[in-house]
């Protein structure tokens, strides 16, 4: 698995990556299971219920869930799974935000590595020769904002 | 889509073209006149002057109202904004990955408790 760079980020793309403590299978139920996957997908601030999932997890199939967030606003996630391998691989892409996710599962010793590649950027914007352009940019934008935040 | 959305789909839409890139990257060294920006190119000011139109439409640049040069400048907002996004992305999913910690080792405590029993 290839550590997320710089490049990555330029192109909008992001790689996060983490070994938890439990073995594969159960890292594979935490995302295919609604009971689990409700105690996590909002993250610390943001709860789920897990009335509110629903989930097929097949490709093809869909994932529907509401994210609250502290002052009570309601915020739907939904999603279709394009490739269900289990237990090593989850694609699924958010219509609603253009993005596609890849989580691959990986056996450490008796811990899990977790890796979640998002193409963050709606692929029709980025065409070969767009992202090359597209991170030369991004390298200038970001160097100007450097020097805009400094002074 | 939310306005935010709108918004970043019509950035990254304008900079897919490479001519509206090169007028991005010139302004991200500072503001130019329509006609500083047409100079390196081989197409008419015209054409130029459309690029800058699809650019000011998407938030990325704006032109000043000084009716004798109405210099182009780069709208640090949306640029910021384009790259934030990236940046929040990437805390969701930390964000998520802390609280799968957390409850697979509650899940994991439940097991070892019940099969102790």
């Amino acid at each position: 698995m290839s550590p997320p760079t710089n490049e990555d980020d330029q192109r909008g793309e992001l790689t996060v990556s983490r070994v938890v403590d439990a073995p594969r299978d159960l890292v594979w139920q935490a995302f295919t299971e609604p009971e689990h996957l409700a105690a996590f997908w909002g993250g610390p601030d943001i709860t789920v219920s897990v009335e509110s999932v629903t989930m097929d997890v097949r490709p093809g199939g869909s994932f529907e869930l509401t994210m609250v967030a502290s002052d009570g606003a309601e915020y739907p996630n939904r999603g279709e799974y394009v490739e269900v391998d289990k237990p090593s691989r989850i694609v699924f892409t958010e219509p609603d935000t253009g993005i596609t996710a890849t989580i691959t599962f990986a056996v450490v010793g008796d811990k899990t590595e977790v890796t979640i590649h998002q193409v963050g950027v709606p692929e029709r914007f980025l065409g070969p020769e767009a992202e090359a352009g597209f991170a030369a940019t991004f390298d200038k934008l970001e160097a100007l904002l450097d020097r805009w935040t400094d002074g | 889509m939310t306005l935010t959305e709108e918004r970043l789909d019509a950035a990254f839409s304008a900079l897919a073209d490479p001519t509206r890139r090169a007028i991005v990257t010139r302004l991200s060294a500072g503001d130019a006149t329509v006609k500083e920006l047409a100079e390196p190119f081989t197409i008419s000011l015209q054409a130029v002057s459309k690029h800058i139109r699809v650019l000011e439409r998407s938030g990325l640049i704006s032109q000043g109202v000084d009716a004798q040069r109405r210099p182009c400048r780069l709208e640090i907002d949306t640029a910021d904004e384009l790259i934030n996004w990236i940046t929040e992305q990437k805390q969701r999913w930390e964000g998520r990955l802390d609280a799968l910690e957390a409850h697979l080792e509650q899940v994991r405590a439940v097991q070892v408790q019940e099969s102790s029993e």
